[in-house]
């Protein structure tokens, strides 16, 4: 009766029958088996979901003192599906369970108002975490503001994301860039 | 007539091959030991650098001119992804993914700058920006601006910049304490 080694490698034993061609084979084959799956498992620890999506010099208007979810015109990266802006062009979904660092910018254009205020972005997430970041800076009354935030967070595969952008200048104002890029940790 | 096994093409005899078990043995165990060595040597570390000005000499930013920051410090690099010699402003990944960097100027309280706008570019191409109004108080240390990103690199051509802009400046910036990394998130 062949025995096998603790990995699942295929040997006879002085009781079987002699028969090289197929033992060799059995052997071969469950090396090759094993090495496959060694190779798959380093090639997805090096290949986790990733997004970059972007609104390049496209205004959206940003009302006083209301949460507005950042939208998004161009898909420059994504190797999971995380994004389908044809769907919903403000929502990343988590394709895989894992540790994930997301960095986001948005530029905010000045209005001209004497109440110039902050300038706020937060990583708002359908997670048990819920908002895993949040950054406030002072706006200016003539020149842009561009807020950056960058966050490490757990998510589950399901969970989504939207960036929140918000300002109390006491008038609205359009924000012309956003960014937003999104990637699962790889283990290697 | 030698087989192969399906995916690491091992090779194994068949009952029409002559019964050469030390040659078949020998065949078998020297393509699992080149096999074996090939993925060992696939499984690198992840590729990371750290580059900053340690020079005592301050660059120059004028005021209102976007430059972009120079290093001559390598804290760190396992992959060959600064050349500061060549190119004293850029790290160029080494190997294609998605790859994150981060940068950091440290701007001087008494510079009497009141907007700074810092950027992180891949290829030139602003990925990143965070740009921030406030006059600083007086006698406050200096204010280390710091911001993230991520952008898929193809692993020959591409590379990382950061620039600083001072705007509305009264004078121009000297900075000395500038840093940049980058390091490989995901491989494809």
């Amino acid at each position: 009766m062949p025995q096998n080694t603790p990995r699942g490698y295929t040997y006879p034993l002085y009781t079987d029958p002699m028969n090289f061609p197929a033992q060799i084979q059995d052997l071969a084959t469950d090396i090759d088996t094993d090495m496959q799956s060694l190779v798959n498992r380093i090639t997805a620890a090096r290949n986790y979901a990733a997004c970059h999506i972007v609104a390049s010099g496209i205004n959206q208007a940003v009302a006083a003192n209301t949460d507005v979810a950042c939208t998004y015109a161009s898909e420059l990266y994504d190797n999971t599906g995380m994004v389908n802006l044809g769907v919903s062009n403000t929502t990343v979904t988590f394709t895989q369970t894992g540790l994930y660092l997301a960095t986001a910018r948005a530029t905010f254009l000045p209005n001209g108002n004497a109440t110039v205020g902050a300038r706020q972005l937060a990583f708002v997430t359908t997670s048990t975490l819920g908002t895993v970041g949040r950054k406030s800076i002072t706006g200016d009354q003539v020149v842009a503001t561009a807020n950056n935030l960058t966050v490490l967070f757990w998510a589950a595969a399901g969970d989504t994301m939207q960036v929140i952008q918000r300002q109390n200048s006491g008038a609205s104002l359009n924000t012309s860039t956003r960014t937003l890029q999104v990637a699962k940790l790889g283990e290697l | 007539m030698v087989a192969f096994t399906p995916n690491r093409a091992y090779p194994y005899s068949q009952p029409s091959d002559s019964a050469d078990v030390p040659a078949a043995l020998q065949a078998l165990a020297e393509a699992v030991d080149a096999d074996m060595q090939a993925v060992i040597d696939s499984v690198t570390t992840r590729p990371f650098a750290k580059v900053s000005s340690q020079s005592p000499t301050k660059q120059l930013f004028p005021s209102d001119v976007v430059t972009e920051c120079t290093f001559d410090y390598v804290d760190v690099d396992t992959a060959g992804i600064s050349n500061l010699s060549n190119y004293p402003t850029r790290l160029t990944p080494s190997s294609a993914g998605f790859w994150v960097v981060w940068g950091m100027v440290e701007v001087s309280s008494t510079a009497g700058s009141r907007t700074k706008d810092v950027f992180l570019r891949a290829n030139g191409v602003d990925i990143s920006r965070y740009e921030q109004h406030a006059v600083d108080p007086t006698g406050s240390a200096p204010n280390r601006m710091s911001l993230g990103a991520m952008s898929f690199m193809n692993g020959t051509t591409d590379y990382f910049t950061m620039t600083f802009t001072p705007d509305q400046a009264v004078t121009d910036h000297k900075i000395g304490n500038k840093q940049m990394a980058c390091f490989r998130v995901t491989a494809t």
